[in-house]
Order: structure tokens, then C-alpha cells, then sequence
């Protein structure tokens, strides 16, 4: 039996036990391991019962078993355990949380070859069909068919890895050398959004960047432009300790401290939206240069000021409206 | 949401979304293991940990606040597993 942590409503939860039961194979034809799930909805429910017991088989032939060691938490893992919904996307049985994980590699399928048990792994942990066009031109994050691991969009849902092992194809486990610690391992999930960013930005050596919001995917963003050649990078967030934790630690060059100001009609707030790029396209660099108008700006936060401010501050180049929820 | 789309056409701002990525992950690898002391420290992200599915609870709660009861700001919180790396 493993154990795993997921979240549920409680009605629902009292079917799957009962599925589980029916389901479960006779003793010692599997592991005994343990998984852990949470299940919680505060704004409907008490809490239940935050731990769970599954049964977990072998890994199949194209898949390896991982130890879980390290799950960071991610904006839609919070919106399902407080609502129990991330946007339309309701939670209809039992879900394991969690998909920015890493682990070490406990059991290696048969026909699997370049992986051996000790090995640390950070696991991609979308599956897209592999067969639609999206996915033919490499496109795979947007195939319609994708099952993503602690998302309720498909149903059964793909549990997440907030479990203490789970069996998951190779193709998509990726080893860590022996001095990435399997916490970074764990960030590389994240960090994938921001170079998918970069990338999208089609970023030219020495370009001039802005990165709205300094949460994890701002700071991310920051630094996957800073490593892939970006001349200069700038960090703008309402929270002044986040854009100076942003230049301290190198992910940026420059920072802003966007001053909270709303105004009471569109005209208003575009007005304020172009002041705020003025003033960031006024903020002094090294030498005499200002940071003036920008080839690309990375806009993480989702506030409407923001997105208005990334228009104006651009100049003939790209703006990244990043959109990294997970649905 | 508005946005200034007339600004955006005339200066040739292209509009770009993002979600989540694809075929990133190798370079994301190379990415973390340069460890350059003029680049980006990506351990520095991690600002809370949490052993073990017990302190789950405690962990979600901290995802959700930008500040912990220290002052200390919260950017990346991670439910730790099993034992110290080998």
C-alpha cells in the first residue's frame, strides 16, 4: 500500500473506497507501499481526512518507479485544495496534488534501457496523446487530449505526485546530474514555463527585458532570459522585497516597486498604465543609459495594469502575455 | 480586461500567450546545473520546506501567503519526502 495525499469532497471519497476495494488484487501480487492525498474543502466540507492508502503496482515495461522526494506547490495545487476547483475545472473524486516533483528511481521497467534505480529523476508529468496535429508539430502542450498530472480537467483525473511513489513512463523522467539537488529538480517544472516563454519571446543576444510580477514564474522568466542571452533584465512588482530579493539573487539586473494606484474608468487606468511604463523606461542602468523601451516584456502577473503597462513599454518587438495556470 | 490594442498594433507589439511548455525539460537540466556565480541562484527559490505528508496541511497554508510570521518573504514551497538525499 502506498500513500498519498489528495482532496476531495467527502461523498465522493466514499465512492472511490468503495471502488478501490473492489479493485484491489489479492494480497502479495503487489508492493506494499504507501501514498498520501489530501482532501480538503474547507468552503464546503470540515476537513476529512487528509491521508490516504492506495495500492500501487509494479511499473509497467515502459515506466519507471520514482520515490518521490521533492513536490513544490504551485498556484493551481492551491486553488484546488481551497476551493476544490482550479477555474473550470471541478474536482470530481479523490486528487493527489502536486506536479513540480523529483525523486530517485526505486524500479525500472523491462523493456526501459538508461535508467537504473538510485537515479534521480525530475518527472514531466503531462502525457499528450501523441498523435494529434499539435503534437505532430511538437506543439504538445496544447493537444486536447492531454492528461496532466494533479489537474481535474480529465476525468478519471492523473493523480498527482504528491504520493511517496509512483510509476510514470520513462520517456518523460529526466535525470539530474549528481549536484542538482532534487529540490531545483523539483523547480525545473516551473523553469519550463519560463523557457517555454523565452523561447515563444524568440529573444535575441543582448535583447532588453521586463518581467512583471516576482513570484516564482517571474523570477523564473528573469532568470531563463538572464541564461539564454538577454543584455538586461528589469523586475517590476507591487512587493518591494520580492523585486529586491529578485536583483540580490541575480535573477535580475533592475528592479521597480510598482506603486498601487487605481483609477475609476479605462481612460484612468491606461493613463496609469503608461505612466508606469514611462517610469520604468526612466529608471537609470549602469553608466548613463536608461532602461528606455523594452524588446520584450514577460507580463506574470495577470493584473490588467500590468498587461496595459507591457504594451506600452514595448517597442517593435514582443510582448509574452504568460499565461502559466495550470487547466 | 482592456487593452490598449490600437498602441500595441502600432508599434508592432505582438501579443504572445504561454502555457505551460513543451520539450523543455533538457535544457531546463543544463539550465540549473551551470551554477555560474554571476547567474542565478535557483536554490534561493526554495524559501520553505516541509517533511513528510503530515506537515502537508501547513505547507499549503504557507503556498498561500506572500509572507511567513517572520517577515520572510515565500516564494517556492516543497513537501520533502523519504530520506536525505544519498
Amino acid at each position: 500500500m502506498i500513500r498519498s495525499l489528495s482532496q476531495i469532497q467527502h461523498h465522493v471519497q466514499h465512492n472511490l473506497q468503495h471502488r478501490d476495494q473492489s479493485q484491489r488484487p489479492p494480497r502479495g501480487q503487489r508492493p506494499q507501499d504507501r501514498l498520501f492525498v489530501p482532501s480538503h474543502t474547507p468552503h464546503q466540507h470540515p476537513l476529512i481526512d487528509l491521508q490516504e492508502t492506495r495500492t500501487l503496482p509494479p511499473p509497467s515495461s515502459n515506466e519507471l518507479q520514482v520515490a518521490i522526494r521533492a513536490t513544490g506547490l504551485c498556484g493551481s495545487d492551491l486553488h484546488y485544495y481551497t476551493h476544490g476547483r482550479n477555474g473550470d475545472f471541478v474536482v470530481r473524486e479523490p486528487l493527489s496534488l502536486g506536479h513540480e516533483s523529483a525523486g530517485i528511481v526505486t524500479s525500472v521497467g523491462s523493456s526501459v534501457s538508461g535508467f537504473s534505480v538510485g537515479d534521480k529523476v525530475a518527472l514531466e508529468v503531462g502525457q499528450p496523446c501523441s498523435d494529434c496535429a499539435r503534437c505532430k508539430e511538437g506543439r504538445y502542450n496544447l493537444c486536447k487530449g492531454m492528461r496532466f498530472r494533479s489537474s481535474a480537467k480529465s476525468f478519471p483525473h492523473f493523480q498527482g505526485t504528491l504520493q511517496e511513489r509512483i510509476n510514470h513512463p520513462a520517456e518523460w523522467c529526466y535525470k539530474l546530474p549528481k549536484d542538482v539537488s532534487l529540490e531545483v529538480g523539483a523547480l525545473l517544472e516551473p523553469l519550463g514555463v519560463a523557457l517555454h516563454a523565452v523561447r515563444r519571446a524568440g529573444l535575441e543576444k543582448g535583447a532588453s527585458v521586463l518581467v512583471f510580477g516576482a513570484g516564482a514564474v517571474g523570477l523564473l522568466c528573469a532568470a531563463a532570459a538572464k541564461l539564454r542571452g538577454a543584455g538586461h533584465v528589469t523586475i517590476a512588482d507591487i512587493d518591494q522585497g520580492r523585486v529586491e530579493f529578485a536583483v540580490k539573487n541575480k535573477f535580475a539586473d533592475a528592479c521597480y516597486t510598482v506603486p498601487m494606484k487605481r483609477g475609476s474608468t479605462t481612460e484612468e487606468n491606461l493613463e496609469i498604465a503608461k505612466e508606469t511604463a514611462s517610469t520604468i523606461g526612466e529608471l537609470k542602468l549602469s553608466g548613463n543609459q536608461t532602461v528606455g523601451e523594452v524588446d520584450a516584456a514577460f507580463e506574470c502577473t495577470g493584473v490588467p495594469a500590468c498587461v496595459q503597462a507591457s504594451i506600452y513599454v514595448c517597442w517593435c518587438r514582443l510582448l509574452r502575455h504568460i499565461l502559466a495556470h495550470f487547466v | 480586461m482592456t487593452l490598449p490594442l490600437g498602441a500595441a498594433a502600432l508599434r508592432e507589439v505582438d501579443l504572445r500567450g504561454v502555457f505551460r511548455y513543451s520539450n523543455t525539460y533538457p535544457e531546463a537540466v543544463e539550465l540549473v546545473s551551470r551554477h555560474d556565480p554571476d547567474g542565478p541562484d535557483f536554490t534561493k527559490l526554495v524559501t520553505h520546506r516541509y517533511k513528510g505528508f503530515e506537515q502537508a496541511e501547513k505547507a499549503f497554508q504557507m503556498a498561500g501567503r506572500t509572507k511567513d510570521d517572520d517577515g520572510k518573504l515565500v516564494i517556492k514551497v516543497v513537501i520533502e519526502a523519504g530520506e536525505d538525499e544519498p
